[in-house]
């Protein structure tokens, strides 16, 4: 299996991008998808990280500008910080990644 | 004995009772973030550009969630304005209006916020504090125990139950 890069983005690239990176990666790894490779950004910094690392998706906790990030697949992350829907999401981003190979 | 892995400290040993605030009487956010992050300052662990700085990023990336009925707030700011790593706690005795994490204030996405979590975080590798932060969030009946008490102490003792079971 390769590995799928995700990019995590909020507003300090710190605080809730690592814990939904990290939350992120447990539940793809309980459906299967052990090989991923997380960066944190901050939301500023999205949009020129995601063009030189070319993720398969991108997870925010912050506002993030969607129009100039066509190309990716996006999802809003804030379950994984409430952890209501956070199994949910993990299989909408599982499925997503899934249907790239 | 705890466990510590590389050192880490438990999240309940870095709580400290003059950073926990119960029932308190504020009207807006900003209130909130002169309460705590003043309080912050003021104990050497938030920089002096500290609370400027939560009320700042709040207005660009608010820090608010529901967590099935309960309006929580993790404000949190970049890591230039802290000092060294910490937490305050706050429940607030009435309601106070933040915005919804992951949208733009100006869409009006309101939370009334009731617990508060704000974080000081000094640089990365900070994870297992910030999991566990998130750990007392998703604990919902933690945070109505913790909502009940008006007593610091008390707090921290059952943060510590709960870390001890985890």
């Amino acid at each position: 299996m390769r590995t799928y890069r995700i990019l995590s983005a909020c507003g300090t690239g710190v605080a809730t991008s690592t814990v939904a990176a990290a939350t992120c990666k447990r539940l793809l790894e309980e459906r299967g998808i052990s090989s991923v490779e997380v960066t944190e950004c901050k939301a500023l910094e999205v949009v020129g990280l995601a063009d030189n690392l070319h993720p398969d998706c991108i997870i925010h906790t912050a506002e993030i500008p969607a129009d100039q990030l066509t190309d990716y697949k996006i999802f809003r992350a804030i379950e994984f910080i409430t952890g209501f829907g956070a199994e949910e999401l993990a299989d909408r981003i599982a499925e997503h990644l899934k249907s790239l190979d | 004995m705890q466990t510590r892995k590389g050192g880490c400290k438990l999240f309940w040993e870095i709580l400290n009772e003059d950073l926990i605030f119960t029932d308190l009487d504020v009207k807006s956010s900003d209130e909130v973030f002169e309460t705590l992050g003043g309080k912050m300052e003021q104990l050497g662990y938030g920089k002096d550009t500290f609370v400027q700085a939560l009320k700042d990023r709040e207005r660009v990336y608010p820090t608010a969630i529901m967590a099935d009925t309960r309006g929580i707030a993790i404000p949190h700011t970049d890591v230039e304005h802290v000092q060294s790593s910490a937490i305050a706690i706050a429940t607030l005795k009435n309601p106070v209006t933040f915005y919804q994490m992951g949208t733009n204030p100006a869409d009006g996405v309101e939370v009334p916020v009731q617990f508060v979590i704000m974080l000081a975080v000094a640089g990365g590798g900070h994870i297992d504090m910030l999991q566990k932060a998130v750990l007392i969030i998703q604990d919902l009946s933690l945070v109505d125990k913790i909502m009940e008490t008006k007593d610091a102490k008390a707090i921290i003792d059952m943060i510590r139950e709960k870390e001890e079971k985890l």
